[in-house]
């Protein structure tokens, strides 16, 4: 045994002493829990009651502390947000509906909102996981009619042979209902277990036939990022039929990720941002923006032409540089040729954090074009790449940004250089949302 | 001829299992999410779940790889669900909450344990899970192989690299 298993196991057994087997709280039906029931209770039903009561005793000094914080935050929102941002006021042409996760783990579920109202039209809740198992949410994305939505879903079967990606949809009625939920067609992938330290993305083609996402190739072995979102399939919506691009770009050491997939304006070609980062040091790409961190990102454009391959089979387009020094998220360009970038820039404090960000339009040779948007640490810009999202609705004409600001995100939209924020209660989210975001 | 009335039934094994191996199964989680609360309602969850919904007549042995892979599942879910509001820039309280327990749990460990669990905490999850079945439950490559549904093989090349990438992350050569 070398020395790094003999300190694994001692550390492994040391912290699993923590657990005292007198001291567990009792499972219903046990000789140490209450008494147990003929047909027994589930055991959360007891935690629940317990936290119900709980909550009832707690409910007026609560109410009366929340009214408290209300008048309090809100003071303080005001104040804090970006002085630049504006209430959202939906123009022509902006789509009708955004949609976002909210809630984590089996609590979560699909929010759609009127962009100019910010009223909750629908309530979409995840599909049921198989017994024994979970489902977890990977990516949204909105379809051309404005009116159809795609989830990518990670899917855990509780002995975990097969995990699964299943891509689901569903659309606002006429009557501002959502449809069930239903797999769409090539939807269900097998032996893909998803993106662990990374998320999932997830595109509609600009004629709405096809969808593109990112999945985790972990089950190819050798030539891998496990736990990472490496891999492009693109199903089409009409037939099942499905492309699949993964390897070419891996470099030995390194954590290979594709933080962002975008498609050209003709349908042809994706855009894709490849990320590498430290293996060890920084697992999720966090901290590699800090100085003496590994992260190195790439632009990319590959051409579907030949129906699935190599990711290496594309071409770069831009790289990362002094002029461009941290490339958050790539998208392609409205007219489709240039590219939408969300740059962090300036110099990076010892926790790596970037004090500028700017959406930018740029060629494909790598010279700016115009810039969107900018912000700064000063005006509350958290700094860290893996905290801005940029994603566009379908034509690719109406931007959707969230990146951190101090104390958690802002959401909205950009037009003519304005950040419109959207129009959810808290500019702030909730502790328990998510920024999974689409529109 | 099997008189079924003497066969237990799986709702049973598996309430009897998991009371059998309750500290087991609450160990794994702490391995894997890092304090005891959650660890807790993980396996509490899980068991809920399989006890009230599990309607296959199985023998022992075949039960424990999949309550195993349940926690394991829902431990996922918990990991998942911290990296999100990390990455949201927040953490919900209940969870910093049981972050400052845990803290205070981490006093009793020596620093040298605590580098360890940090290194390993910092792997991938399918190597983290690989070495904590491994190296804490001691199972062999076929019963992580049944657990993970993965091949054996797959199993001996992730504990390779997940020993490799910790032997990097502690500054040994081996």
């Amino acid at each position: 045994m070398t020395t790094t298993e003999q300190r694994l196991r001692d550390a492994l057994s040391a912290k699993a002493a923590q657990v005292r087997d007198d001291r567990l709280r009792p499972l219903p039906g046990s000789a140490a829990a209450p008494a147990a029931p003929a047909a027994p209770a589930a055991p959360g039903a007891e935690r629940r009651a317990r936290r119900r009561q709980a909550w009832r005793n707690w409910l007026i000094p609560l109410a009366a502390a929340a009214s408290v914080l209300l008048i309090v935050g809100v003071g303080f929102v005001v104040t804090r947000l970006p002085t630049h941002s504006r209430p959202v006021t939906s123009q022509p042409g902006t789509p009708s509906y955004f949609v976002r996760i909210v809630g984590t783990g089996p609590s979560n579920r699909i929010e759609v909102q009127s962009v100019s109202t910010g009223g909750v039209i629908a309530t979409v809740r995840p599909p049921k996981p198989p017994t024994g198992g979970a489902v977890d949410y990977e990516a949204l994305a909105a379809a051309p009619d404005d009116r159809t939505f795609y989830v990518e879903y990670e899917v855990f079967p509780a002995n975990l042979r097969v995990p699964q990606i299943w891509i689901m949809s569903f659309s606002i009625t006429g009557s501002g209902s959502a449809t069930p939920l239903t797999i769409v067609k090539g939807g269900r992938i097998s032996n893909q277990p998803g993106g662990q330290q990374t998320w999932g993305n997830l595109a509609v083609s600009p004629d709405g036939t096809k969808l593109a996402f990112t999945v985790d190739s972990s089950n190819q072995v050798g030539n891998e990022s496990p736990g990472y979102s490496d891999e492009i399939i693109v199903i089409d919506l009409r037939t099942g039929e499905q492309e699949v691009w993964m390897g070419g770009l891996y470099r030995s050491g390194k954590q290979f990720s594709i933080p962002d997939v975008s498609w050209t304006a003709d349908g042809r070609s994706l855009l894709f941002l490849g990320q590498w980062c430290d293996a060890v040091a920084s697992p999720r790409c966090d901290g590699t923006s800090a100085p003496g961190g590994y992260r190195d990102a790439q632009v990319w454009s590959l051409s579907l032409a030949a129906g699935g391959g190599s990711l290496s089979d594309g071409q770069p387009l831009l790289r990362q540089s002094a002029r461009y020094p941290v490339i958050a998220q790539a998208l392609g360009g409205p007219d489709g040729s240039d590219l939408t970038l969300a740059v962090l820039s300036g110099q990076a404090d010892r926790n790596g954090l970037w004090p500028q960000l700017t959406v930018e339009q740029v060629s494909a040779d790598g010279s700016a074009r115009s810039v969107d948007y900018r912000i700064s640490r000063a005006q509350g810009l958290g700094g860290s790449p893996r905290q801005v999202w940029l994603t566009a609705d379908p034509s690719g004409q109406h931007l959707l940004l969230s990146y951190a600001v101090d104390g958690g995100y802002v959401i909205g939209w950009l037009a003519n250089g304005t950040f419109h924020r959207l129009p959810i209660l808290q500019p702030y989210l909730p502790s328990d949302a998510t920024i999974v975001i689409a529109w | 001829m099997t008189n079924r009335r003497l066969v237990p039934s799986a709702s049973q094994t598996v309430g009897a299992l998991f009371r059998e191996h309750h500290g087991e199964l609450v160990r794994l989680a702490l391995l894997m999410v890092g304090d005891l609360p959650t660890a807790e309602d993980v396996v509490q969850d899980v068991y809920a779940s399989l006890h009230a919904r599990w309607s296959h007549s199985a023998a022992p042995d075949e039960v424990r790889p999949y309550v195993r892979a349940a926690v394991l599942n829902g431990c996922r879910s918990v990991l998942r669900r911290r990296g999100v509001a990390r990455r949201a820039g927040v953490l919900h309280s209940a969870e910093a909450r049981t972050e400052t327990s845990s803290a205070e749990n981490e006093v009793m460990l020596s620093e040298d344990r605590r580098q360890v669990l940090a290194a390993l905490a910092r792997l991938p999850r399918r190597r983290r899970e690989v070495l904590v079945l491994r190296y804490y439950l001691g199972l062999s490559e076929a019963e992580i192989a049944a657990v993970l549904g993965i091949s054996p093989g797959t199993v001996k090349s992730t504990a390779a690299r997940g020993l490799a990438a910790l032997a990097r992350e502690l500054g040994e050569t081996s």
